[in-house]
C-alpha cells in the first residue's frame, strides 16, 4: 500500500508510479496490429515516392468506422449529436423540396387569388356601369332603384317581385318554349319572340337571334333550328353514284379551254405583241376617238398583227395589214365593254363587212387583248399602258 | 494479406517498429481512444516521410531529434484532432470521462488499469507531461522543448499531475 507518510516523498513516489505505468502501458500498443502496421508501412513507402497521397488506407478506413460506431453507441451524447447531425442532413436535402412545393402551391394559390379579384373587379365595374346605364350587368336588375341591388340578385323572392311589378311582358307564343334570359330596363326597346320551328330528330342550338317590336322589355332566347348533317355511314350508294355521275358530266368545253391555256401561256405572244405596237404609238391614241376607231386605225396602221389560231395553236400566222379597209367601214358594235372592273370580259365588235372580217374583243386586261375574228381567236399583245390610254381616249 | 515475412525489411519498417507503439502511446494519453490514437500514429508516420524528404539527413544523423520530431509532431496532430467539431463538442465533457472512455482491455480492476485510469482521469495538458516523464523517461527540458512549454511550466504541470494521482491512487498497491 502506498504510505500516506511517505506521500511528501515525491521521489518514491515517482519511482513507484513510474513502474506501473510503465508496466499498465504495455498492454497499449499497436505493432501488434499487423495489417495496420503492413498497410502503414507501405502507405509510407508510397508517400516517399509521391506528394500526392492519401492518409486514408482500408485498415484505417474501418478503424475510424470502429471508432466512430464505439463512441456514438458507447455515450449518450455523441448519438444524440449523430441524431442531430442525421436530423440536419434530411433537412438540408427536404427543405429545399418543401420549400418547393411550398412555393407552388403559393403561386397557385396566388393565382387564384388573382382570378378572384379580377372577376371581383369586373362585377365592381360592371356594377358601376350599370349605375351610369352604360350597360345591363347580368342578374336581376330594378329598374326603378338607382342602383344595382346585389341583394336582389341572391334573392329570389325579391326578384320574383321586380317581375311582378314589371308590365306585363309581350305575348311570347307557346310555340317560343323559350326561357327570359335577362330582364332590360323600362327605356329597352321591347322585344318579341319569333318563333324557331324545333324538330325532334334536330337538336336545337341556342343563338342570340331577337326580333324587336312594340310591347313590353323583354329579352329572350331564340332555338334556331339546325339542320341535320347526315352521318357519313347514312351515305347511300346510290348517292355516291350520283356523285360520281355529276361529276362525270361535267366538263368544260373544249374550245373555250384551249383559249385560256395554250395561247395565254404561249410566250410567243409577247413577242407578237411586241411587233403590234410600239410606245411611239401610244400618244396618238387618245386622239384616235372611239375604241373602235382605235381598234380599225390600229388594224389598218400597217403592223402586223400576230395571232395564234386556237384551232392550230402550233401555227403562227399574221394578219395582213390593212384587214379593215378603213375604220370608217368597221362596223363597231359597243357591247358592254369598258366596265370599270378590270377583267371583265369585252363585248366590242369589229366588223368589216367589206370583207367579211369580225373581231369581237372577248377579253381585255391591261396588256392583252383577246380579239375573236372570222377565223378564231386571235391574242393582240398590246404593250403595257395601252388600256389606260384606251380608256381615257374612250371618256373614261 | 501479404505475409510481412516475405517482404524485405526496409528503413519505414525499422522506424515503424521503433517508434509506432510510443506515438501511439502517447496519443493514447492524449485522445483516449485506440482508434483515434491509431489515426494520429498513421497521420504522424506519413508526415514523418514527407519532412524525411527535406531533413532526412537530420533524421538519420541525430536518433533523438528523430524521437523528439516524432512526438512534438504527436502532440501537435493531437491538437488538430481535439480541434475539430466533433472532438470540440465532446472533449469538454466525455474526454475528462476517463474510467468510462478506457479501452476494455484497460479497464480490468488491476492495478495496472487503475494506473492507467488515474492517468486519464487527470487533465489533457498534465497526462502528456506525465506521459512523457513517468513513461519516456524525459527530462524536464526535454519535454518543454517536445511540448513547448516552458520548463516552469512542465514542472508545475507535474506538480500539481502528482498530487492529483498521489490523491487518486491513495490506497493502491503498486506492487500488488
Amino acid at each position: 500500500m502506498l504510505n500516506n507518510a511517505d506521500n511528501n516523498n515525491n521521489e518514491q513516489f515517482d519511482l513507484q508510479f513510474g513502474a506501473a505505468y510503465a508496466k499498465a502501458n504495455e498492454r497499449v500498443s499497436i505493432s501488434g496490429d499487423s495489417a495496420f502496421m503492413h498497410a502503414l508501412s507501405d502507405k509510407m513507402r508510397s508517400a516517399a515516392m509521391s506528394d500526392d497521397v492519401s492518409f486514408i488506407t482500408e485498415e484505417i478506413v474501418f478503424s475510424r468506422i470502429a471508432g466512430w460506431f464505439n463512441r456514438v453507441f458507447s455515450r449518450p451524447h455523441a448519438l444524440a449529436y449523430t441524431g442531430v447531425a442525421a436530423l440536419a442532413v434530411i433537412m438540408v436535402v427536404t427543405l429545399p423540396i418543401m420549400i418547393n412545393n411550398t412555393r407552388s402551391d403559393a403561386l397557385l394559390s396566388g393565382a387564384g387569388a388573382m382570378e378572384n379579384a379580377d372577376n371581383a373587379g369586373v362585377v365592381g365595374d360592371e356594377y358601376a356601369l350599370a349605375e351610369v346605364g352604360l350597360i345591363e350587368p347580368d342578374g336581376v336588375f330594378d329598374a326603378e332603384a338607382e342602383t344595382f341591388d346585389v341583394e336582389n340578385s341572391e334573392n329570389s323572392e325579391n326578384s320574383d317581385e321586380d317581375f311582378a311589378e314589371a308590365e306585363a311582358p309581350a305575348a311570347i307564343t307557346p310555340e317560343s318554349q323559350q326561357a327570359p334570359a335577362m330582364l332590360v330596363g323600362e327605356t329597352t326597346p321591347p322585344v318579341t319572340v319569333t318563333k324557331a320551328p324545333v324538330t325532334e330528330a334536330t337538336p336545337a342550338v341556342t343563338t342570340s337571334a331577337i326580333t324587336t317590336t312594340a310591347g313590353e322589355p323583354k329579352a329572350v332566347k331564340i332555338v334556331v333550328p339546325e339542320e341535320e348533317e347526315p352521318d357519313a355511314d347514312e351515305i347511300s350508294v346510290n348517292d355516291a353514284k350520283e356523285s360520281e355521275e355529276a361529276d362525270y358530266d361535267y366538263h368544260e368545253p373544249e374550245d373555250v379551254a384551249y383559249a385560256e391555256e395554250d395561247v395565254y401561256a404561249d410566250d410567243s405572244a409577247e413577242e407578237i405583241g411586241e411587233e403590234i405596237i410600239s410606245e411611239d404609238y401610244l400618244p396618238l391614241l387618245p386622239q384616235l376617238g372611239t375604241f373602235g376607231d382605235i381598234l380599225a386605225t390600229f388594224l389598218n396602221s400597217g403592223f402586223s398583227v400576230g395571232y395564234r389560231s386556237p384551232v392550230a395553236p402550233d401555227t403562227e400566222a399574221y394578219l395582213p395589214a390593212g384587214i379593215f379597209d378603213s375604220a370608217a367601214n368597221a362596223a363597231i358594235t359597243p357591247g358592254d365593254y369598258m366596265t370599270e372592273t378590270e377583267g371583265e370580259p369585252l363585248n366590242l365588235s369589229l366588223a368589216d363587212g367589206n370583207n367579211g372580217i369580225s373581231v369581237t374583243l372577248t377579253s381585255f386586261d391591261d396588256a392583252i387583248v383577246t380579239v375573236k375574228g372570222y377565223a378564231g381567236f386571235y391574242t393582240l399583245k398590246f404593250p403595257a399602258g395601252f388600256y389606260t390610254a384606251l380608256k381615257a381616249a374612250m371618256g373614261y | 494479406m501479404k505475409d510481412l515475412s516475405l517482404r524485405p525489411r526496409d528503413e519505414f519498417d525499422a522506424i515503424l517498429e521503433r517508434y509506432a507503439d510510443m506515438v501511439y502511446r502517447l496519443a493514447f494519453a492524449r485522445v483516449k481512444n485506440p482508434h483515434d490514437a491509431a489515426d494520429v500514429v498513421q497521420e504522424v508516420f506519413l508526415k514523418y516521410v514527407q519532412t524525411a524528404k527535406t531533413k532526412g539527413e537530420e533524421f538519420e544523423q541525430d536518433e533523438e531529434y528523430r524521437k523528439a520530431w516524432l512526438i512534438r509532431t504527436a502532440i501537435n496532430t493531437t491538437k488538430t484532432f481535439f480541434m475539430t467539431a466533433w472532438n470540440r463538442h465532446r472533449s469538454s465533457d466525455e474526454l475528462s470521462d476517463t474510467a468510462g472512455s478506457l479501452d476494455p482491455e484497460l479497464s480490468a480492476v488491476e492495478t495496472k488499469s487503475v494506473v492507467c485510469g488515474a492517468v486519464m482521469d487527470l487533465p489533457q495538458k498534465y497526462r502528456t507531461v506525465v506521459h512523457l516523464f513517468y513513461y519516456e523517461d524525459m527530462s524536464v527540458e526535454q519535454i518543454a522543448r517536445v511540448a513547448g512549454l516552458t520548463v516552469n511550466t512542465v514542472k508545475s504541470h507535474l506538480f500539481r499531475a502528482r498530487n492529483l494521482l498521489k490523491e487518486t491512487l491513495k490506497g493502491v498497491d503498486f506492487n500488488a
